[in-house]
């Protein structure tokens, strides 16, 4: 995931959306200046831009963007024309650069991996093969490539817009004002999902992990994957709500990255309606070359746990994300051989499947091995013998603290509340609404950055 | 018009946003001297919120908001002053290094002090059972709230505490951080109405970003000083800091391990073997370079639950007993 990138953007905050600096200094400049120019200038000020930020927050890899940014720009001139082996060359070229990296970090986590590595590398990819597949056009413009390629809003965490989405932006037509304002609502539901819930209740994981699995009580157990599973969701969520509204801002189309995936039925669903980006990109560029579900049964199933191997090694290091990808396989293969069936005739049935299993998938996500995995699952299924000490009234005390929280966070997983606010976004209350959570969610962060210790003081 | 029409939201939070920037922005150097902006590109309304959460406005005034934040001096600044330190071994507040005008910091309006005479008798640490603690009260911050969680003695003992306390809020008067009953109670209205025997006092992690050792053992010191006062057939046990694991400590320029040595070291001279002891549990939790034990923590500073009978041994391995 984006964690690993993240990390060294901490300082100067070029990129991190969720900052003040950011918020009130890099995003105002850029947004002056992109519309301050006349329209053939608007690319190349969205280009220079994300460089600066880019190398302002990373500037060892700065080049290596710009680099990989020409070299798949003339790959992406030659595969139009075609060329299988150039094709091959370019997967190669790619691909060995993101494992590289990955091996490297995986090896020693001292290693940082180039920000964004993963989603430039996966833009590149999809922007060669759809060339290629003759879907679109290859691209003449080096700097329409590379504005595609770098662009700020999504380089750290995508989402991985396609390149043929990208083409309505890129050709800086139509801006429009309620196209602004319209952007920068999605711009304050993001920060809010991010700033007011998600960081707030990962301080409830973080009180959680402090405590140490072998000791909290069953309920805290449940409480906790309860609130890491909310916090990852409004955490990416909201992460991609910003990018997208920052998009939206300067010309380009929605790229909805999240449909309210906890109200899936099925763990097949939740992976179509969470990282839909990603999901699209796996299933356009991995399973349905290898034959997707086209090639009998058992090659069906081989696919799909090759996907869900190779989505689990993309996500992180350890033994513990390559169990977590091979337990999503192995419940889709399931859901498509026999359970999608069952689901689909139980609702209430199914809903219940979804969120109590991707919680207990999350637990392999949340941990940093699997023995702790193993342990945390003892301490939710306390049947085998208890833990060490155990304080019962850790439950109540953090329910206490963070019950306004969670219950804010799952009343936006539902599907209805999410709509009727979007479609009455243009409501003065719900504008003001908007102007109030903008403004204290600023106040956390302001406080938090004054604070040494983004979660709490001891 | 038309703009206000199509943008609402932009205009109001621009308008907003500029107002926040200029108010924080005139009054940087004024109400907000207590901001510390990371960077040059920190925006200056920062400094407006952070006043919000302090309680600083810009009407506050120069002076309230100074006294809020002092620099915090660079780690080996400290080191070296504190070596040309002489430990005094007077549980009163001492005050060399101050340059306040009034060299005598005691509270005001106390009554006159009553000082053991110097003949009287030393004592040395024993083993005690957990009823040891039927007459103890615990006051601190998140880390002694953890003793209360996990220590196994909550049925036993007292317990003050809360998250991020701090010496400076310890007698404090808008500071009621006990709760009792349904009231919330200052430290001194509570030690007014209950009586203890022991008093474990360990504070001290959260006052690392500001004011420096001296100020902070000034205050510390007073604060002893005050318990003693309130409670003074009581043992106070005064505890060193816990110290934070190995990776934080090489890392973090603020809570290491030498800041919290230094501040120990400066704790320690109030020991006096007779009402006052000096304990450091450190030497429980610690491995062999003086780090809090890297995996018995997960975020470095707090001890996980199971470790805090570490704790409760130690302290059970430290008891004092004045017969008679």
């Amino acid at each position: 995931m984006a964690g690993i990138e993240m990390e060294k953007l901490m300082e100067l905050n070029t990129l991190v959306f969720s900052s003040l600096e950011f918020l009130f200094r890099y995003l105002p400049l850029f947004l002056l200046l992109f519309f301050a120019v006349p329209d053939r200038f608007k690319l190349f000020v969205l280009f220079s831009c994300s460089i600066v930020f880019y190398a302002l927050g990373d500037p060892q890899y700065v080049f290596l963007l710009l680099g990989m940014a020409l070299v798949n720009y003339l790959f992406g001139r030659t595969v139009g024309k075609g060329a299988k082996r150039w094709m091959a060359a370019a997967v190669a070229c790619n691909v060995g650069l993101l494992v590289y990296f990955k091996l490297s970090n995986a090896f020693d986590a001292s290693f940082l991996l180039p920000v964004g590595i993963s989603f430039y590398t996966f833009k590149s990819l999809s922007y060669l093969a759809d060339v290629y597949r003759k879907k679109i056009p290859e691209e003449r413009s080096f700097l329409r490539l590379a504005a595609y390629l770098c662009m700020f809003p999504q380089i750290v965490s995508g989402p991985i817009m396609r390149y043929e989405d990208a083409l309505k932006g890129l050709t800086c037509e139509t801006y429009r004002l309620t196209r602004v304002e319209d952007g920068l609502k999605y711009l304050v539901a993001g920060l809010a999902a991010k700033v007011l819930i998600a960081d707030r209740l990962g301080i409830l994981w973080n009180d959680v992990q402090t405590v140490g699995f072998e000791s909290i009580s069953t309920p805290l157990a449940w409480l906790g994957m309860a609130a890491y599973s909310l916090q990852l969701y409004f955490d990416f969520a909201g992460y991609s709500l910003m990018a997208v509204g920052i998009g939206q801002m300067i010309g380009f189309p929605v790229i909805e990255n999240f449909h309210y995936p906890y109200a899936s039925r099925s763990v097949s669903e939740f992976y179509r309606r969470w990282h839909m980006t990603l999901g699209s990109w796996f299933k356009d560029y991995v399973y349905i070359p290898l034959g997707g579900s086209r090639k009998g049964t058992k090659r069906t199933v081989l696919n799909l746990l090759a996907v869900w191997l190779l989505t689990g090694f993309w996500h992180g290091n350890g033994i513990h994300f390559l169990v977590w990808g091979l337990c999503l396989g192995l419940l889709i293969v399931a859901e498509k051989l026999w359970l999608g069936r069952f689901l689909a005739e139980h609702r209430i049935l199914s809903h219940l499947y979804v969120l109590l299993v991707i919680p207990l998938t999350w637990i392999l996500f949340a941990v940093e091995s699997l023995p702790q995995a193993g342990l945390y699952f003892t301490r939710l299924f306390p049947f085998f013998g208890t833990g060490e000490t155990v304080y019962a009234g850790d439950f109540l005390k953090e329910l206490t603290i963070f019950a306004p929280t969670l219950a804010a966070a799952v009343l936006f997983c539902i599907p209805a509340v999410g709509i009727w606010c979007e479609k009455h976004r243009r409501n003065t209350v719900v504008m003001l609404l908007l102007a109030a959570v903008f403004w204290i969610a600023v106040y956390r962060m302001a406080n938090a950055a004054n604070n040494p210790f983004m979660y709490a003081n001891f | 018009m038309k703009f206000l029409h199509k943008c609402p939201l932009l205009l109001i939070l621009s308008v907003t946003a500029i107002a926040a920037e200029i108010t924080g922005a005139v009054n940087l150097d004024k109400a907000y001297a207590g901001y510390e902006g990371k960077t040059v590109m920190t925006p200056p309304l920062g400094a407006v919120f952070w006043g919000i959460k302090e309680g600083v406005y810009p009407w506050s005034g120069e002076e309230q908001s100074v006294m809020a934040q002092v620099q915090p001096e660079t780690q080996n600044q400290a080191a070296n002053e504190e070596q040309t330190k002489e430990p005094v071994p007077d549980p009163q507040p001492e005050s060399e290094s101050q340059s306040e005008p009034q060299s005598e910091p005691q509270p005001q309006s106390e009554p006159e002090e009553t000082q053991p005479p110097e003949e009287e008798k030393t004592y040395e640490f024993c083993r005690v059972e957990e009823d040891y603690f039927d007459d103890a009260l615990f006051i601190g911050d998140s880390r002694t709230q953890g003793l209360l969680e996990y220590g196994g003695i909550e049925e036993r003992a007292t317990f003050y505490c809360r998250t991020s306390l701090t010496v400076y809020d310890l007698f404090a008067k808008e500071k009621a951080f006990i709760r009792e009953e349904g009231e919330d109670l200052t430290l001194t209205q509570a030690l007014e109405r209950h009586s203890f025997g022991k008093i474990y006092l360990m504070v001290g992690i959260n006052e690392m970003g500001t004011g420096t050792p001296e100020s902070f053992f000034e205050e510390y010191a007073r604060a002893v000083y005050r318990i003693r006062q309130l409670q003074p057939q009581a043992i106070v046990f005064v505890e060193g800091i816990m110290r934070v694991a190995g990776e934080k400590n090489a890392s973090d320029p603020i809570f290491n391990n030498t800041n919290i040595n230094i501040r120990n070291v400066e704790i320690a001279t109030l020991e006096d073997k007779k009402d006052i002891f000096y304990i450091d549990v450190n030497e429980a939790v610690c491995d062999e370079n003086g780090n809090l034990h890297g995996d018995w923590t997960f975020d470095q500073i707090h001890l996980k639950a199971k470790y805090y009978q570490v704790w409760k041994e130690f302290l059970l391995d430290h008891g004092i007993v004045r017969e008679g």
